[in-house]
């Protein structure tokens, strides 16, 4: 089921009661209950793919006993049965069908013909958030980072907790683990911050996101007959609404989880407010960006090798990011043209440049000059952004690109006269406002008052019946 | 716990009053049963509520589409049967939409009038109460859920019924039976639609034809026997006409009386109609609507198997 549902309204407050008021006095029925409510919320979606979920979630709560073993011969096998295991669902679910056509067009460059059986079946949803899940727990116990737990409950609750289990965030189990075994008590401070989080979690992907997607649509459907102006906001339109789509989405999870005594790993840091494309990335999707450096980047040999290994293995880790987002061309080249822009940065160890403060810390605005870095970035962010959209495939992107070109010469006066659906545009503002006042304490959302939260509230209710599905769930 | 529950039920309770104040102060009444994520269909089903008596004690009932519901002239059938007849057709409905209507029963004629944009599935997004609902209370349950969409709605509903309407694709002022007949002058034609080829556009294949009668035999399982079942096929412009698509047609016909025999399929794909009946590739102004209905009764007439009902 979505957040933005009815069915999850009810769910949501039936959980919560059950939760604190008839199991709270036992952690294992406790758990029990958060593990039968989460496959419940999956199951909703696919009785089908329920079963691939808990298939997943007892072959690596098994190999987690088995890399344990002192016999590191032992234990490498059960990494990479671990490994094998995971990627191969992602391989028969997510990118069978994409390699099968690419061999079908390699054939056919050399003359031969032939017609591969093609995958006919959705995609399960979460999947490559749920088998990265295994995979952390597996490659930490290995590492000696972690104990393998012995109550498969407290795994299960792990791997599979409802408001994280199908768009992230990506947890480790040093994080989550504990607080799933230990008791957790009623804190209300924390529940209200879980409420406001949930309130401004919607009215990112609800207002924003889903009010930004027609433009977006159509930008992307018709540029062909659209103007450079027009093409420019759907641009920065899809950078809205991808933004409010998924941050949006974390923030309800986050939310979520802290109204059950959890808390979170963050997964967005105001990412349009970064300075470079290295900032961007330590602020954008932080769970997967954190998982790729822990489990590929670092035993690639990270950057402790020389420039060139560093430069081969960032590029790895970028490309690998862009191919997990989707089985096509635009998603790689998307994650290519992000490392093309990372590597200066690296090359010349500014990559760590802006990685402790947040943009103007101390004022209340920024300077001219973070404005500039600001924009710059954001430029470069939605220019790639393009190629990310493009689900039609890479001509599309440069299509795009062409038009705006070509109508930027054939009718400078455009810029001029309002461009297609700039009404919903303006939503973007009450964002940007909102998260620069949070960007220095997330905390801070607390201050805000009844009225904004009735405001926020009543715009979430207008908005509310879209029956737009987060972009991220087919990851 | 306790201060926590109380803050979030005054919190909802405060919304949830502010919501139902800006229901009641800025709902329309444009005659819109809201049921569905269709304009058309909505304003149908508000319609049907309104003319409840007479949708009930007829027995000739047209379903489907626009095709349907501006090509077929509901009234013109009523005089030539003799019987009462209800067009429920609104657009993009599809034949499985129609299981939802309590009209498959003994005694009825239900007539269907198609073309290639019929295949495929419904984007029919059903709420509470699909098809229509005379109830206050799930009227307000699917507005309250879906706010936006509603005032959207009632916007459209207000230009489709507005006079100038007539002359544009958006006509959605029904007459006495319920269908809904484009304007034979001064129509504004979108080059678009008029040269848009619907085979092509549509994909037309063997599979989407498969599915159309595989949902043809689930609906002729909803009430045993005894209701008769008359499926038209429309003409487009004559520009598109192919022996090739003639061919498909027949193909469909084949396999309707192959699986469900008492179906009469009337094929008049290949009926030449002029250009100036024609408001776009396959929809007719009222001059095409009136000549194409007599086409259809004359048909039906000709039927023995057909029987209606006084």
């Amino acid at each position: 089921m979505l957040f933005n549902s009815i069915e999850f309204l009810v769910f949501l407050p039936v959980v919560f009661l059950l939760y604190w008021f008839v199991f709270s006095r036992s952690l294992r029925l406790q758990n029990l209950l958060v593990l039968s409510a989460s496959y419940f919320f999956y199951g909703w979606w696919s009785i089908n793919f329920l079963g691939l979920l808990i298939l997943s979630t007892c072959l690596d709560y098994l190999y987690g006993f088995g890399v344990v073993s002192t016999n590191k011969r032992r234990a490498r096998l059960f990494l990479w049965l671990s490994i094998v295991n995971n990627l191969g669902i992602l391989a028969v679910f997510k990118y069978y069908n994409f390699f099968a056509i690419q061999f079908q067009n390699g054939f056919e460059r050399l003359g031969m013909h032939f017609d591969p059986i093609l995958l006919n079946f959705a995609l399960p949803i979460g999947i490559s958030f749920y088998t990265f899940h295994g995979m952390s727990y597996v490659f930490d116990i290995y590492r000696k980072q972690q104990q393998p737990v012995s109550n498969f409950i407290d795994y299960a609750v792990f791997v599979s907790f409802f408001p994280l289990l199908v768009a992230g965030p990506i947890e480790r189990a040093s994080h989550l683990l504990p607080q799933i075994q230990e008791k957790r008590r009623f804190n209300y401070a924390q529940a209200v911050e879980g409420c406001r989080l949930i309130l401004w979690g919607l009215f990112k992907k609800v207002v924003v996101a889903d009010s930004l997607s027609e433009i977006v649509d159509s930008s992307f459907r018709n540029y062909q007959e659209d103007n450079a102006f027009s093409l420019i906001v759907g641009a920065i339109s899809f950078s809205f609404q991808i933004y409010g789509d998924f941050s949006g989405y974390s923030d309800i999870a986050i939310g979520t989880a802290k109204l059950f005594g959890f808390e979170l790993l963050s997964n967005f840091k105001f990412p349009y407010f970064s300075r470079d494309i290295a900032e961007f990335w330590r602020r954008w999707h932080i769970s997967l960006s954190s998982w790729f450096r822990d489990y590929l980047y670092i035993p690639l040999g990270g950057s402790r090798n020389g420039k060139l290994k560093a430069v081969r293995n960032t590029f790895i880790i970028f490309l690998v990011s862009g191919f997990w987002h989707g089985a096509s061309w635009n998603f790689i080249i998307w994650g290519g043209i992000h490392a093309m822009a990372f590597m200066p940065l690296l090359l010349l160890n500014r990559n760590r440049k802006y990685s402790a403060d947040v943009v103007a810390k101390n004022n209340t605005l920024p300077t001219a000059k973070e404005f500039g870095q600001m924009l710059t970035t954001f430029s470069f962010v939605t220019l790639a952004w393009i190629f990310f959209r493009a689900n039609d495939g890479v001509r599309l992107a440069f299509g795009y690109l062409g038009q705006i070109g070509k109508s930027v010469i054939q009718d400078p006066g455009q810029f001029l006269t309002a461009p297609k659906g700039w009404i919903a545009v303006l939503y973007i503002i009450p964002l940007l406002f909102g998260d620069w006042w949070l960007r220095r304490d997330e905390r801070s959302l607390l201050k805000w008052g009844w009225p904004v939260n009735l405001v926020l509230g009543l715009l979430v209710w207008y908005h509310f019946g879209g029956n737009n599905s987060f972009i991220y769930f087919q990851f | 716990m306790k201060k926590f529950l109380q803050k979030v039920i005054v919190y909802i309770s405060v919304l949830s009053f502010l919501v139902v104040l800006i229901i009641f102060f800025f709902r329309k009444d444009y005659q819109i049963n809201f049921v569905s994520n269709s304009v058309a269909q909505n304003m149908k089903a508000a319609f049907i509520v309104k003319n409840y008596q007479r949708f009930n004690n007829s027995r000739i009932i047209v379903i489907g589409s626009s095709m349907s519901l501006n090509n077929i002239d509901a009234i013109q059938i009523e005089d030539s049967f003799k019987t009462p007849t209800f067009n429920l057709a609104s657009w993009g409905m599809k034949l499985e939409d129609f299981k939802d209507y309590d009209i498959w029963r003994r005694g009825n004629t239900i007539i269907l009038n198609m073309h290639f944009s019929d295949f495929g599935k419904s984007e029919i997004v059903k709420k509470r109460g699909f098809p229509f609902t005379n109830s206050s209370i799930l009227q307000f349950y699917n507005t309250a859920f879906d706010f936006k969409t509603y005032l959207g709605q009632a916007e459209e509903a207000k230009v489709a019924v507005d006079s100038t309407s007539i002359k544009s694709y958006k006509w959605l002022k029904f007459d006495s039976s319920g269908s809904a007949m484009f304007s034979d002058s001064n129509f504004n034609k979108s080059a678009n639609r008029w040269n848009k080829d619907p085979f092509l556009f549509y994909g037309i294949n063997d599979t989407k034809l498969q599915e159309f009668v595989t949902t043809l035999q689930e609906v002729k399982k909803l009430k045993n026997t005894g209701f008769n079942f008359i499926i038209s096929f429309s003409p487009g412009r004559r520009i598109f006409y192919t022996e090739q698509r003639m061919k498909t047609v027949e193909k469909l016909a084949e396999l309707i009386h192959a699986h469900c025999s008492d179906i009469l399929f009337i094929n008049k794909y290949d009926f030449n109609m002029p250009d100036t009946f024609f408001v776009d590739n396959t929809h007719f102004n009222r001059t095409g609507a009136e000549t194409y209905t007599r086409e259809i009764i004359e048909s039906i007439k000709a039927d023995t198997r057909i029987k209606t009902y006084k």
